[in-house]
């Protein structure tokens, strides 16, 4: 089975370590703490599907989605949002942005990310 | 049902997946952070508040800190929504969950 690759865009080092946790056994993981440095490393070496904080210092998830969109090997990339931002309207407001899926955070039940990878990802 | 202070069978979670590795990097990091998060919350900047509070959403949260992680959403959207409520019953709330969370993650951390 084809290992997919993985963007994971999160500053918090303690969301990152636990993503890397959840998802290490089944995909290959590319870490970025920030906006910039997601642009230019999945623009070096595209993922399969990307996990987007949406709080991020300096520029915000939505900003690095709507960069990633107007690049060119990127912009067909599956974007999922990663927000603790859970009040209603939030979730139709980022599917309205772009992104492909949505996720919130604290991820308690690990299926729930697994399932809006999963439906992103090209079977193998 | 109120969310429990802290549900231990979240951390039995984690250490599953990541070993007692994973809990005690967690636990640190969390308890690191305590006092300037805990000074941050009793600040006059509100906006600070909800900072804060925006964090300890997922920061608590994936600790099994539940109360803490549900006061601190609700703190998170006053501060957004500008809720009346906020300096007069939901900060005092947190600050409240938020003592009481780091005390039990302080014994879950001596426990490990």
């Amino acid at each position: 089975m084809t290992r997919h690759r993985l963007a994971v865009v999160e500053d918090n080092p303690d969301n990152r370590l636990l993503l890397q946790a959840l998802l290490d056994d089944k995909y290959d993981i590319d870490e970025y703490e920030d906006g910039p440095s997601a642009l230019a490393g999945m623009a070096a070496s595209p993922p399969a599907l990307a996990l987007l904080d949406i709080s991020l210092p300096g520029m915000d998830g939505s900003e690095v989605l709507r960069r990633l969109r107007a690049t060119p090997a990127l912009a067909a990339t599956p974007v999922i949002a990663l927000t603790a931002h859970a009040m209603s309207g939030d979730r139709e407001r980022f599917l309205a942005e772009g992104f492909d899926g949505y996720v919130t955070k604290p991820i308690v039940d690990e299926e729930i990310l697994y399932a809006a990878i999963a439906a992103l990802l090209p079977s193998a | 049902m109120a969310a429990p202070v802290l549900d231990p069978a979240r951390l039995a979670k984690l250490h599953r997946l990541g070993g007692r590795e994973l809990v005690v990097q967690l636990l640190d990091s969390f308890l690191a952070e305590a006092q300037t998060r805990r000074a941050a919350l009793h600040g006059a900047d509100t906006a600070q508040v909800g900072a804060v509070a925006h964090q300890l959403v997922a920061g608590a949260g994936q600790l099994g800190a539940g109360a803490l992680s549900e006061i601190a959403r609700q703190v998170d959207e006053g501060v957004r929504a500008g809720d009346p409520a906020l300096r007069s019953t939901l900060i005092p709330q947190l600050h409240l969950a938020f003592d009481e969370a780091v005390q039990a993650l302080e014994h879950a951390r001596e426990t490990a």
